[in-house]
């Protein structure tokens, strides 16, 4: 009887040889193109990492968006429909449920977009992009730029390992000459520590070393910290999250190095602050919106605080927040766009031909032609300082502006 | 030497706290035989308990000590002895072993889900100042928190030298950890001291949580658990015995991983992989390699035997039962198929594949712990090989994707046999052990790479095409999945049934029995191994295909603790056991997600109590009462039909030799 297992087994296998791979994607879309669209509804669902260790890190950006079609709801939708959040899924921070959830969002839930998505992890968006579901989320993950249907709330490709103007023009504007870079052992951090060299090397700066090597949840970085204390470091940047940021950052403090500078690429969010006031102190931050200390340089942003006072009080606003209600607004606009006949397709093609993009002036363009796989041509950037407890503007302000391949240092 | 010294120092405290619990593993290991994989998690509790008080509630720190170390601390150990460990005292290491890992999974949920919530909980109050004063002595830092560390350990020390030496209650603890049978030949109570051990070794547990917590920004069991590992090793290092040589194992390892990383180029790629893995290698090589740790437990031979496990379940049927599941069984599965074919909405059959496909995930456990008595905690690192096997091949070199699988099968297979290698020398606990640090090795060291899992991106897997069947739609992938977990279900079925099973069964009872009827059991064991993994593996390979892109992150070690105790709880030791198992796993959830947000890991509180069940029904809670149905149904029907003659008991033995004899 093993024996005979053993051949089916066998026989199989070697069928196997003989053909060639199912070609994926196969059975996309449907008919449905206009699931989840009545006459006077349009109803949407979202993915969050809402449980698990990192929670609450994602599942505000649900607020963000709710905040927003509260609003639009409000002035009588979009054409006559309401929109309506009908579904807010957990994948618990597991890579395979959220791989399900993405699936249950549509083929259960039969929601007309995927709107807002936030988790570490997001293998569902492979099977959104096959079956060119409209999705708009936080864009932490390599998979939103698997295809035209996918939005990030700043452009959807991330590049991780290429250059960056950004630490040319931060490294001049503070004065860094010697610089250490710090990682996690794990594939995001690894990559951006890897353009993190790139960009010090290309705009001149002198690296001592770049440390990819450390655990995720690593307590120890006593030794590097007396590497940059070997080798006259003078600036550090990491790219790491709160734990290893704030570790190093006490780290340096207890080996008497505080006249070290350094920059954290995460960690601009207030409740952080308020817990880490000392090892906050005197660290660079960056986004790629107008920070919320500035919020009357943008109409955008200060509509987003004032409704979010209004509608959510008791929301603690964060950049995942903010995410939620760029992503809302920009599926609003893609509906705009869309018309009465409103379809997936038409929703997607209307917001694709957008060349400047930046949900009313809360962050620098972006350019929808080309930014699912591509660099936007231009960056925009603030920057910020925590001084005495709270998070400064500096340089110029709301944004510098410089194009993205920059061959020398830019100026802004 | 000065520069050295400034690498050594900082690793000092970290030195100490390993030391810390891997002291109190070894407190409770001597002198109940309880390996306590479960110490992470009452760590955690004493952290929670302490970020609550001293933290949210703005408690004086000295009276937040004083609860969650000296009134939570040893009140968890006491509790845990009372309720579970006391009743494990002459069960076996393996049942020992999953009683604590279930608790590791179960009890930080169960704090998640009674009140400590799982929003992050930022900035872990330290028990000196917060923030930290920092002090310089020479060019060297150290902050309070590193001293109360320090200080802390030091007074352990002193504190377990005077208890050791100069008490009563000393001399009986050491005692009991020579032999608890000698001991209570001498009129002491072995129980008494025992459940002392316990409580002294939760306030150490208690004491590492507190000390611990603040190196770190957030409050998360996993630090914990992770953590552990290093303790282990130091454990190991000091053989599971001598208190002195942990502690000096402890401290060595936290200085020495401080020192390594002076010698490390930071360069290359392997390095990247190989310093976070530092603990989990030296504890791998600690197993392999420490003199004294073979045959543990020769002291008495009769020890390791296993009173046979009950019959199976379907063995007890008497005839009609018998006749009537010939009928049902087939007409259960086409109607299961029908339904799954023809009616259920795309989404929900997606999940049924995927519950299927988990079973023949699950079945891996039915070899290895089911059939051979082998408790393996990196069967998801199995998984994960041959997933990514599949993915590698059939993505970047071309390979058809059904072939593929069966040689990412084969590859699980091989590294199976290769980690099993460790298992010809060591016994069950070591074996857990080195297949723990194996499934953290191959996380930290594998998956990232490009060439295996590509870190969190993953490596896409498309769906299989055998002539002219195309399997991509879900139905047929669907069908796909039935065929591949019937064949593995066979497979374990007839190997049960088989010379090997029996082997294997020989040597579940006992080793040295088998050996001395001529058993090979490296020979039994390797096979057991590498036919698990390829099951494994060959499921995994399925669940990538079934996602379309499959990543190491799916197949984290968590994964394989987590799998385990599942497995575990609905029966290891049968076919219907695993399918429970993979239709719990994914249909549990969906029940779950009800609930408020606090509740949302109660899968792990559910299936990590049921783990510790285990210990009274090792044959699995569903089985047990599958069992009992059977009997009952059985003894009703006889009553029935002895109705008008005077009631006939037979012995139920007979019964199973009438089922054996139908079977």
């Amino acid at each position: 009887m093993k024996v005979r297992v053993l051949a089916v087994a066998m026989a199989m296998a070697t069928a196997g040889v003989a053909c060639g791979n199912a070609s994926s994607g196969g059975a996309a879309g449907g008919s449905g193109q206009t699931e989840g669209v009545s006459a006077n509804e349009i109803r949407v669902g979202g993915l969050a990492a809402i449980t698990g260790p990192l929670g609450d890190q994602y599942a505000p950006i649900f607020d963000g968006a709710q905040a927003y079609f509260d609003m639009v709801n409000e002035q009588g939708g979009v054409n006559g429909r309401k929109i309506k959040i009908v579904a807010k899924l957990d994948d618990a921070t597991d890579a395979t449920r959220n791989a399900s959830q993405a699936r249950a969002l549509v083929e259960q839930n039969h929601v007309f977009a995927v709107i807002p998505v936030a988790s570490p992890l997001f293998p569902g968006g492979k099977y959104l992009a096959e079956h060119t579901i409209p999705t708009f989320g936080w864009n932490v993950n390599p998979e939103w730029s698997s295809g035209p249907s996918l939005f990030g709330e700043k452009g959807s490709f991330l590049d991780f390992t290429g250059a960056s103007p950004f630490y040319g023009y931060l490294g001049k504007n503070i004065g860094a000459k010697k610089v250490a870079i710090f990682a996690y052992n794990v594939s995001q951090s690894k990559d951006c520590a890897t353009g993190a060299e790139k960009s010090f090397k290309k705009y001149g700066f002198d690296v001592a070393f770049n440390d990819s090597s450390l655990a995720f949840g690593t307590t120890s970085l006593d030794a590097d910290v007396q590497r940059v204390k070997e080798a006259n470091v003078d600036t550090v940047t990491t790219c790491m999250d709160v734990s290893g940021n704030t570790l190093l950052s006490k780290t340096l403090r207890r080996a008497g190095l505080t006249n070290v500078k350094q920059y954290w690429p995460t960690g601009y969010d207030q409740e952080a602050l308020a817990q880490f006031p000392d090892l906050y102190d005197g660290v660079y931050f960056r986004t790629g919106f107008v920070p919320f200390e500035e919020a009357s340089l943008s109409p955008g942003l200060t509509q987003f605080l004032n409704e979010m006072k209004k509608r959510k009080p008791n929301t603690k606003i964060s950049e995942v927040v903010l995410a939620g209600w760029i992503d809302a607004d920009l599926f609003v606009t893609g509906l705009k766009a869309a018309g009465k006949d409103v379809t997936r397709q038409k929703v997607i093609d209307g917001i694709n031909v957008i060349s400047d993009y930046t949900a009313n002036q809360i962050e620098g363009p972006v350019d929808w032609r080309i930014q699912h796989t591509m660099n936007s041509p231009t960056d925009c950037d603030a920057y910020m300082q925590v001084q005495h407890g709270k998070f400064t503007p500096i340089f110029k302000q709301p944004f510098v502006c410089y194009p993205h391949d920059s061959p020398t240092i830019p100026t802004g | 030497m000065s520069s050295l010294l400034s690498y050594a120092i900082p690793g000092l405290p970290f030195g100490c706290i390993y030391a810390l619990v891997a002291v109190g593993l070894v407190l409770t290991y001597r002198s109940s035989g309880v390996f306590n994989l479960a110490f992470g998690a009452q760590a955690y509790i004493s952290a929670a308990v302490f970020y609550d008080t001293a933290g949210t509630h703005h408690w004086p720190t000295w009276a937040a000590f004083v609860v969650s170390v000296l009134v939570v601390g040893p009140l968890v150990g006491l509790v845990l002895d009372r309720l579970i460990f006391r009743h494990l005292r002459t069960a076996s290491a393996t049942v020992k072993l999953v009683a604590a890992l279930g608790l590791l999974v179960g009890v930080p949920a169960l704090i998640q889900a009674l009140w400590f919530g799982t929003k992050s909980k930022l900035r872990p109050p330290a028990v000196g100042p917060t923030p930290e004063h920092f002090y310089k002595w020479h060019s060297y830092g150290i902050d309070s928190n590193q001293v109360a560390v320090v200080v802390a350990t030091l007074l352990v020390v002193v504190g377990l030298g005077v208890l050791f030496r100069s008490t009563a209650f000393g001399l009986r603890m050491r005692a009991v950890v020579e032999s608890p049978r000698l001991l209570q030949l001498h009129g002491v109570n072995a129980e008494r001291v025992a459940t002392s051990a316990w409580v002294l070794s939760s306030v150490l547990a208690a004491l590492a949580g507190v000390l611990l917590a603040p190196l770190y920004a957030r409050v998360d069991s996993l630090n914990f658990t992770v953590l552990m590992v290093a303790a282990i090793a130091a454990a190991v290092f000091g053989g599971l015995r001598s208190l002195p040589l942990t502690l000096l194992g402890g401290i060595l390892l936290g200085v020495g991983q401080e020192v390594l990383t002076k010698y490390l180029p930071l360069g290359n790629q392997l390095v990247k992989g190989f310093r976070p893995s530092v603990p989990f290698i030296l504890l791998m090589l600690l197993l392999l390699f420490r003199p004294g740790l073979r045959n543990p437990e020769t002291a008495d031979p009769l020890a390791g035997v296993s009173p046979p496990p009950p019959p199976l379940a379907a063995s007890l049927r008497d005839e009609r039962l018998e006749r009537l599941n010939r009928v049902m069984f087939p007409t259960f599965v086409v109607a299961f198929l029908a339904v799954s074919l023809f009616f259920l909405p795309s989404f929900w059959l997606f999940l049924v594949t995927q519950a299927i496909i988990m079973s023949v995930i699950f079945l891996s456990y039915t070899v290895v712990m089911g059939m051979a008595g082998q408790v393996s905690l990196c069967q998801a690192s199995f998984a994960g090989v041959g997933a990514l096997t599949t993915a590698q091949l059939a993505t970047n070199h071309g390979m058809p994707v059904l072939l593929a699988m069966f040689v990412g099968a084969a590859v699980a297979a091989v590294v199976g046999a290769v980690v099993a290698l460790p298992a010809l020398r060591l016994g069950g606990l070591y074996l857990a052990l080195a297949t723990f640090a194996f499934a953290l090795m191959i996380d930290n060291l594998v998956f990232p790479q490009s060439w295996a899992g590509n870190g969190q991106t993953g490596v896409a897997v498309p769906r299989p095409q055998l002539g002219p069947i195309d399997f991509t739609a879900n139905r047929a992938f669907f069908l796909l999945a039935m065929a591949i977990f019937a064949i593995c279900a066979l497979v374990v079925v007839f190997v049960r049934r088989g010379t090997t099973g029996q082997r294997l069964a020989a040597i579940r009872g006992s080793e040295v029995a088998a050996e001395t009827v001529g058993i090979d059991p490296r020979r039994a064991k390797i096979i057991a191994f590498a036919l698990s993994a390829a099951i494994a593996g060959l499921g995994g390979a399925l669940l990538g295909s079934l996602q379309g892109t499959v990543s190491g992150d799916s197949f984290t070690y968590f994964y394989s603790l987590f799998w385990l105790v599942l497995v575990v709880t609905t029966g290891v030791r049968t076919v219907e056991g695993a399918v429970n198992a993979g239709f719990a796993l994914v249909f549990v959830p969906e029940l779950l997600h009800h609930l408020p947000g606090r509740w949302a890991n109660l899968e792990f509180v559910l299936f990590g109590f049921g783990a510790v069940n285990y210990a009274k029904h090792p044959e699995g809670v569903v089985e047990y009462q599958k069992r009992r149905s059977i009997e009952r149904v059985v003894a009703w029907r006889k009553r029935r039909e002895a109705a008008p003659a005077p009631p006939e008991r037979k012995p139920p033995a007979d019964d199973q030799e009438k089922a054996e004899v139908s079977a």
